[in-house]
């Protein structure tokens, strides 16, 4: 299996088989244009990811590798949020920080399978809960004043389930 | 994305890039994603100003069927790309300022049932921006869209002719793209809304109009030949279950240039359980025209140049078909379903009754194999020439063809090598240059070498 290698953005050089790297669409764009298909000496930077999270994503595509593509998102496609693999959830069971860079590094990585499951959990974390529990979750300062508090309030006073 | 921005926060999911918040978002109800809305500015902010814009199709819906069962007049919201997936339900008044962005597709759908439901579409419709929109408005009878709560719910409580003077389509007269979905409906609710609706519709700018009804009665035909003679520039479709009059073709040509069908597809509707035996007609682009096959017969009659046929040969006998289709000389296209019922076809393989001549032009064959039929269907694909046949496409929705362990040839789960078939074939079929066979996978082609 060829190996590639990736630099984090602090320097800590990760070797990952080929295939598996190629699971970022980003990844795979940058080997196609530059015409790499295996270790060439000179490392691949992954400027916006610092190794901790590398390290994790890496570890995410390797458990995935043999995975069915990911469909395209069909808008006929029921939503759905419990059904995140509970090697998944397993996997997912850090602190908010370190979610929240999953997220990003999924993003900017572009693997979609990865940004999917962060965004549902992150959507499960929300889900049920008041403004003020969700504040509290996420460490969301309240920055609206008594008046503007209750002028939202009003205006989304429909929807609240009675 | 500001890095250094969301290091000075104390919290990042204010900040995450567009795309992940939308992903996040899309997996809320609407409750879920007010109470988001309401923890700080920048969620807020950026709901409004980045997410909800971005909603570019919604649904209505005014009836029970909505997940959760809401209030009345909550309606879904259905998003298409970039959220496609994402749907929510919302209060029908709060709707006006996202159909001022950039929603471009409005559907409605109506539960006749419930008049509190007609009063809230009333107002919405009086109110609501959807200038340069599809609209599509769907009414039902009530029983079937809703919970099974709701299935003692006593009769409708008022008539047609209080209902459609509150709905006041006239609210849309700037619509160009409109579907009226009436297909739950009675004939009679039908015929009242579309001899009133007509006389609003018929000053629309429309460019395209969409009728899906039960029945096409006498009082839609000339409502609808009234609309087609003075919208020349608009397209119409038209979707109904059944004839209703002795010479429904005959009446349909008088609007319609029935020389430019071309193509008969049975098979698009088979399988709609909620719409079975649909005919539709795009009568001045594509055709599709699904019902039996005496009625079939007629429209042939009058449809000569039909070129591509599309069917399900189940529930019609072979003589029947061998009779369509010696009607239907310029046929150079048939794409046949082999459903089911052994008896149906072991005449026609005694008798050979579609034969040669029967189907002497057609140039293109596609057989689609159902588990139980295709090992008869392959015999008797044996018994046919087709002097004219170019293509022969085979397809199974099972894995009927199984590849020979010794010879790497592929058979089928009874024993015919699709090899075979072909060199069968390509004896009768002398002009046979491309045979390809489906089972699920591609399974191959063969291309005629000489």
């Amino acid at each position: 299996m060829p190996i590639i290698k990736l630099l984090s953005s602090d320097e800590e050089p990760f070797e990952v088989d080929v295939d598996i790297a190629r699971m970022s669409i980003t990844l795979r764009t940058m080997l196609d244009d530059l015409g790499i298909e295996e270790d060439d000496g000179e490392p691949i930077p992954v400027q916006n990811v610092n190794s901790s999270i590398l390290r994790k994503v890496i570890q995410w595509c390797t458990y995935h590798k043999n995975d069915p593509p990911t469909p395209d998102d069909d808008e006929q496609r029921e939503k759905r949020t419990d059904d995140i693999p509970s090697w998944d959830a397993d996997f997912l069971k850090v602190d908010q920080g370190t979610l929240f860079e999953i997220i990003l590094a999924a993003n900017y990585l572009d693997i979609k399978g990865l940004l999917d499951v962060t965004c549902k959990t992150v959507a499960n974390m929300i889900r049920g809960k008041t403004p003020e529990e969700i504040r509290k979750t996420f460490n969301i300062k309240n920055d609206f004043t008594p008046q503007e508090e209750e002028q939202i309030r009003r205006e989304n006073e429909w929807c609240e389930e009675k | 994305m500001n890095t250094k921005l969301i290091h000075q926060c104390s919290s990042q999911l204010p900040y995450i890039p567009y795309i992940c918040l939308a992903k996040i978002v899309s997996h809320l109800k609407i409750n879920d994603l007010c109470n988001l809305m309401e923890t700080c500015h920048q969620l807020k902010d950026r709901i409004e100003n980045e997410i909800l814009p971005n909603i570019n199709s919604i649904c209505l819906c005014f009836s029970h069927k909505c997940p959760t069962y809401p209030k009345h007049g909550l309606a879904i919201f259905h998003v298409l790309p970039p959220f496609h997936d994402m749907e929510f339900i919302w209060k029908y008044d709060s709707i006006q300022k996202l159909l001022s962005k950039r929603c471009h597709e409005v559907a409605i759908i109506i539960n006749l049932v419930f008049m509190n439901e007609i009063l809230i579409v009333q107002d919405f419709f009086k109110t609501c921006y959807i200038d340069g929109k599809i609209l599509t408005i769907r009414m039902t009878s009530g029983y079937e869209m809703c919970d099974s709560t709701f299935k003692t719910f006593p009769t409708r409580p008022y008539s047609t002719e209080e209902f459609y003077p509150l709905l006041g389509l006239q609210t849309f007269e700037s619509i160009e793209q409109l579907k009226l979905d009436l297909i739950d409906l009675a004939s009679t609710d039908t015929d009242q809304i579309i001899s009133t609706s007509m006389n609003e519709i018929v000053h629309f700018p429309l460019k395209s109009f969409c009728l899906n009804i039960q029945e096409f009665s006498q009082i839609i035909r000339i409502e609808f030949e009234r609309l087609c003679n003075l919208k020349s520039e608009c397209k119409f479709q038209l979707g109904f279950i059944k004839f209703s009059l002795g010479d429904d073709w005959r009446n349909l040509n008088h609007f319609t240039n029935s020389s430019n069908i071309t193509e008969i597809d049975l098979i698009q509707y088979e399988n709609r359980s909620d719409w079975r035996n649909v005919f539709v007609s795009d009568w001045r682009r594509r055709r599709s025209l699904w019902m039996d096959i005496y009625r079939l017969e007629k429209i042939v009659r009058y449809a000569p140049n039909v070129n591509t046929l599309k069917t399900s040969i189940g529930s019609v006998s072979p003589n029947d078909w061998s009779r369509l289709f010696s009607q239907m000389s310029s046929l150079t296209k048939l794409e046949i379903v082999w459903w089911y019922d052994d008896k149906v076809w072991r005449p026609l393989l005694k008798d050979k009754a579609i034969h040669c001549s029967t189907l002497y032009n057609v140039q293109h064959l596609t057989l689609v194999f159902s588990n139980e039929s295709h090992g008869r269907a392959i015999t008797l694909l044996r018994s046919i020439k087709f002097p004219s046949l170019q293509t022969l496409t085979l397809k199974s929705t099972y894995p009927l063809f199984i590849r020979c362990n010794q010879c790497n040839q592929t058979f089928s789960s009874t024993y015919v090598c699709v090899r075979g078939i072909y060199v069968e074939l390509a004896k009768y079929a002398t002009n046979l240059k491309s045979f390809f066979a489906f089972d699920g996978e591609y399974l191959g082609k063969l291309q005629r070498k000489d």
